[in-house]
């Protein structure tokens, strides 16, 4: 269970905290890298920029996807995730503040594998990142990685 | 007079010459034929007086039976051509009468002459005979030439007759064409003038109408065809003046409702960059002071004492209430801008589902539902449906108090429209303020007591009101509220 990491891309440093501490006290203690903007998700996952070094065959097993993000947005990162071959694969549950009906259409229509609300209630909250570990790192079964592919 | 009259007029006054003309025609040709029998009847009396001379030569010549004979038959037809009728004048009859008495006298003479001869052929030689022979000769000669005299007396009557007759026929053919002439130009000048002139300012109007003043009339008061026709353009000239008012007022209208739709569409966009927002940014802090609060309580429990507690937990369910606000403004705001899908819907069966969900969830709570059947409302389902979980689960919450609750959905008719009703025996309300009860973040009572945040009847009015339908309250303290809406 250790090598299931979670891609945690999230902007607002008050809510990688909560989201953090909410998956350490449902004792989901798999490793959760954040990327702060949708230029650095998207390093991270195609190993460029300062994720140069990293292999890109390592990838997370579920992205927890802000829509709201600094450079580029939180579609844009998931359009990018299902336009190529190496991630289009990739679960992305979409963990945002916005329940509009606009960006939960948009979001199911580019592929996102699920769609979260974060509720204001941290007990709620808290519930919701529970059910998500369990359901995404224990319950579900990736995809395989592909062969050959880069 | 119309047109048409004058036309007519113009055609029979144009027949009526001809016609005129005509029987002048006849009426001069049968004169002429009368005048052309005199002159035969005239040349017949002078050849036959002329043969009755030679023939009296003749026997005078040869004595004999023969000659005297061939006189007297001339004798009797010039006699007969005398009788006949063909002369009337009193000049010709006393022409007439003469030749008749010469004729006579010619006769006795011839008479006398013819029976000497025969007494006294053998006494020729007797003097007394001859010269009586003489005399009778001479006589008959003179009564011959006068009689030859007055036929051609008669003939010249005759003559002068004709050309009387002909003379006369000529100047009447001439002054009826002129006087006819004269009434066909005036008639068909005053139909010219009756036309040209009116349809002149016809033409002139219909340029200056069609050239896009509809305001001017043509105003002509003749009582013909071209009067009613003017008359009839400025019918349609005013009536088409109306209709093009109208148009330019709608078209005004078009121009300042598209301008009032771009503003409601900009003032839309606005109120959804808001609203998305509001649902993402206000949120966001509410959930660090709720989940940081909540850390607080949980992390450092020993070194808080009682009140400390008790202010984090304020603190969070002020930050959880204030999500739930934040949450229903959005419903709010969805509401109003939410399209519009219509349809039938059974408003009946939407009842029963509401109240089975409500029934299931908290199940301590006794209600007797009471709904009617088999009612339906054309509307847009999604809202509609909101509107009825909104006052359904008003009546819910506001019977929770009571022991046992009724709850009623129905319909009436008030002023021959379909009102339908939510109606329960709950908590009511002071009908004193029955007008807060639809503004938004409205209480009537207190949170300690009932929860919510007052926007579910603002809510179910603006629904309502987007299907152009009307509600309304009626309630008392601790005796139940009833909800009239119509769609």
């Amino acid at each position: 269970m250790n090598d299931r990491t979670i891609l945690l891309v999230e902007d607002n440093p008050d809510d990688v905290e909560l989201t953090l501490r909410a998956l350490k006290k449902n004792n989901i203690l798999n490793s959760v890298t954040v990327a702060r903007d949708g230029v650095e998700a998207l390093d991270y996952l195609f190993a460029t920029g300062a994720y140069s070094g990293r292999d890109v065959k390592k990838l997370p097993t579920v992205v927890l996807l802000d829509l709201k993000l600094p450079k580029i947005d939180g579609m844009e990162v998931l359009k990018s995730i299902r336009s190529d071959d190496r991630t289009k694969l990739l679960p992305v549950v979409i963990l945002t503040s916005s329940k509009e009906e606009k960006d939960l259409i948009n979001g199911y229509k580019l592929g996102a594998n699920s769609y979260i609300q974060k509720p204001v209630d941290f007990e709620q909250f808290t519930e919701a990142v529970r059910q998500l570990g369990l359901y995404w790192l224990l319950l579900n079964e990736p995809p395989p990685i592909e062969k050959g592919s880069l | 007079m119309s047109i048409k009259t004058r036309l007519k007029i113009n055609t029979i006054a144009s027949v009526a010459a001809v016609i005129i003309t005509g029987v002048v025609f006849i009426g001069a040709n049968s004169q002429m034929e009368k005048v052309s029998r005199k002159e035969t009847k005239t040349a017949v009396l002078v050849k036959g007086i002329t043969e009755l001379e030679i023939l009296t030569y003749d026997y005078l010549l040869h004595h004999e039976k023969r000659s005297e004979e061939q006189w007297k038959m001339r004798y009797d037809s010039l006699q007969n051509s005398l009788l006949s009728g063909e002369f009337k004048e009193p000049a010709e009859l006393a022409v007439l009468e003469r030749v008749n008495n010469n004729l006579k006298g010619i006769k006795y003479n011839f008479s006398q002459l013819t029976e000497g001869y025969r007494n006294g052929q053998d006494r020729l030689s007797n003097k007394t005979t001859i010269e009586l022979q003489e005399r009778l000769i001479s006589q008959m000669m003179l009564s011959s030439r006068e009689a030859v005299s007055d036929s051609f007396k008669l003939n010249e009557l005759t003559h002068r007759e004709r050309e009387n007759v002909r003379q006369k026929s000529n100047m009447l053919t001439g002054f009826l064409i002129s006087v006819l002439a004269v009434v066909i130009t005036s008639i068909s000048f005053l139909i010219n003038r009756t036309i040209s002139e009116p349809l002149r300012k016809l033409r002139e109007g219909t340029e200056v109408v069609g050239s896009g003043n509809l305001a001017y009339r043509i105003n002509m008061d003749t009582k013909d065809e071209i009067g009613q026709l003017s008359r009839s353009f400025d019918q349609m000239t005013e009536r088409l003046k109306r209709v093009s008012v109208s148009r330019d007022e709608l078209v005004k209208e078009n121009i300042k409702r598209r301008q009032m739709g771009n503003a409601l569409k900009a003032a839309n966009r606005e109120l959804e960059a808001f609203s998305y927002s509001v649902s993402h940014d206000l949120r966001a802090p509410l959930r660090s002071i709720d989940g940081f609060s909540r850390a607080l309580l949980e992390d450092y429990l020993d070194r808080l004492d009682e009140k400390g507690k008790d202010y984090l937990n304020r603190v969070c369910r002020a930050s959880q209430r204030m999500g739930q606000l934040i949450d229903d403004m959005l419903i709010l705001s969805r509401v109003v801008r939410a399209e519009m899908h219509y349809e039938e819907v059974d408003l009946s069966a939407m009842a029963r589902e509401i109240s089975s969900n409500l029934g299931n969830s908290r199940s301590e709570h006794r209600v007797e539902f009471i709904i009617q059947e088999g009612l339906t409302a054309t509307g847009d389902a999604r809202l509609l449906k909101m509107a009825m979980e909104n006052l359904l689960g008003n009546a819910w919450k506001f019977t929770e108090k009571h022991s046992s609750a009724k709850i009623e959905f129905g319909a009436k008719r008030e002023n021959g429209k379909q009102v339908f009703f939510v109606r329960d025996d709950g908590a009511g309300f002071d009908m004193a303020y029955v007008n807060k009860l639809f503004q938004p973040f409205q209480r009537l009572h207190e949170l300690a007591e009932f929860s919510g945040t007052g926007v579910g009847l603002a809510n179910v009015k603006r629904i309502i009101q987007r299907h152009g339908g009307d509600i309304w309250a009626e309630g008392a303290i601790e005796r139940g509220a009833a909800f009239y809406f119509s769609i």
